[in-house]
This record gives C-alpha cells, structure tokens and sequence, in this order.
C-alpha cells in the first residue's frame, strides 16, 4: 500500500522552502500522485510561505513552519501552519487587475490570486495563536 | 534546485533560456539576468521558456518588469515553448496581455 501521509517541517528561510518543496515533489512523484496536484502544491506553498518569511513576522529569532500533505482517494488535503502574525492573504491581499496591460499591471495580490484559483478550497484560520491554511485539491477527472 | 539561464543571439534578437524552477527563491536571479541584459542594451528578447519546469508569481513579477522597461524602445519582447502548467499560471494571471505567448523558438523567431 502506498504511503499517503507526508509531514514535515521548515525554518524560516527560502533555502529550506526549496528544500521542503523538493522533498515533496520527490514523494508525490514516488506515490504515482497526480502533475497538476505536484504543481499546484509546489505554486501554492510557495507562495504562501515565502510570504509568511517575508512579512509575516515581527522579530529576528528563528520560526517553524508545518506542512502535513494527506491523500484519501481523489482528494489531496494540505494544512500548513506558521506562528507569524495573524494575516489572512484569503480576504485580506488586494485583488490584481489581471485585465490590466503592462502599464497599469499591479503585482502584489497575484500569488494570493494563484492560490485561489487553483485549489478547489482555500481555507484560513486563526487558531491557537497560530496561523492556519487548508488547501484542497479534487483529481480531475 | 537551482535556475541556469543561457543566451544566445539569433540575428538581433537576444534568446534567454532559463533552466529549472523561477520561483521565491530563484526569482532574483532571473531578475539580474534579465535586467542587466536591458540595461546592456538588449532590444529584443525571446524568453525560451521549453525548459522551465515552474513558474510563480515571484518569477511573474520579473517579465512584468521587463515589459515595462522594453514598452516604448523600438524593439519587442516574446516568450515561447511554455509548458501547459505554466501556460496556465499565465492566463490566471492575465499574463498573456503583457508578453505575447508564441509556440516554439522557430516559430517565434521566424515571425519576429
């Protein structure tokens, strides 16, 4: 039976984003999950942590951030949690005007945007004096 | 994993080929190539795009700059060879209005 449950954790900082992106592209790959899940995982976690390690915290000392990736059948549920401050990029980041041409184009909001759009749930919460997002992913048929 | 960019010049235009993952972390670096490339001088540039496994908006950001920098010179900029994956990241992000999207490299540059 193949292995559907992965957990790891980082250190605030994108060499062990990349890291951690890379050990889970190399799990999903070795349990047959599906591309476009490994490639919307990798874009979304991306784009939420790297903005968690830029912004999303008011000291210098070292932080953990956790990511748990668990399949049951078609769905893929990730949950990742940081104690940075509360911020909910889900209501909170400005909308990008992707009509926009390159004159007016505004880039922040747009990796919040990619998120959305590419899961099929976004989910954020504040619990526990931690930050929590749920992300899922149905396998298209 | 890291990001290796290569140049070629094909007639005027400057091809630039990024290798790998143009994410958080690697971004700046495409951001260095690209602009220096500008500020050397480059008037066309043709982003091959055939071997880029991954593209977020941090990678986004740096042809967002590029178009702004080359609006309004006299020459032209294009990216080619996308993947479908990133070709979608493009479209959700309203991208295809800032660089025109063509097919592969030949393609692109025998129209240029």
């Amino acid at each position: 039976m193949s292995n559907n449950t992965l957990t790891l954790t980082l250190r605030n900082d994108l060499e062990d984003l990349s890291r951690a992106l890379e050990e889970i592209e190399a799990f999903g790959e070795s349990n047959d999950w599906p591309m476009n899940w490994l490639f919307n995982t990798n874009l979304a976690l991306d784009e939420l942590i790297s903005n968690v390690i830029k912004y999303g915290y008011d000291d210098e000392s070292p932080h953990e951030i956790a990511i748990t990736l668990t399949r049951h059948g078609e769905r893929l549920t990730v949950t990742l949690t940081d104690d940075g401050i509360a911020y909910d990029p889900f209501t909170e980041a400005p909308q990008p005007d992707t009509d926009a041409d390159v004159d007016d184009k505004p880039i922040g909001g747009l990796g919040v945007h990619l998120v959305k759009t590419l899961m099929d749930e976004a989910r954020y919460e504040r619990v526990g004096g931690v930050n929590r997002f749920t992300l899922v992913q149905d396998a298209k048929a | 994993m890291s990001l290796e960019i290569t140049d070629e010049n094909a007639g005027d235009v400057l091809v630039v080929s990024p290798a790998g993952r143009i994410d958080s972390r690697t971004a700046a670096d495409f951001e260095a190539h690209v602009i220096g490339a500008i500020e050397g001088g480059a008037l066309h540039l043709l982003f091959d795009f055939g071997r880029v496994n991954y593209i977020s908006s941090a990678g986004l950001r740096v042809l967002l700059m590029a178009a702004k920098r080359l609006k309004g010179k006299s020459g032209k900029y294009a990216i080619c060879a996308m993947s479908d994956p990133i070709r979608q990241v493009f479209e959700i992000g309203g991208f295809a209005k800032v660089v025109p999207i063509k097919g592969n490299r030949d393609e692109a540059l025998s129209a240029w």
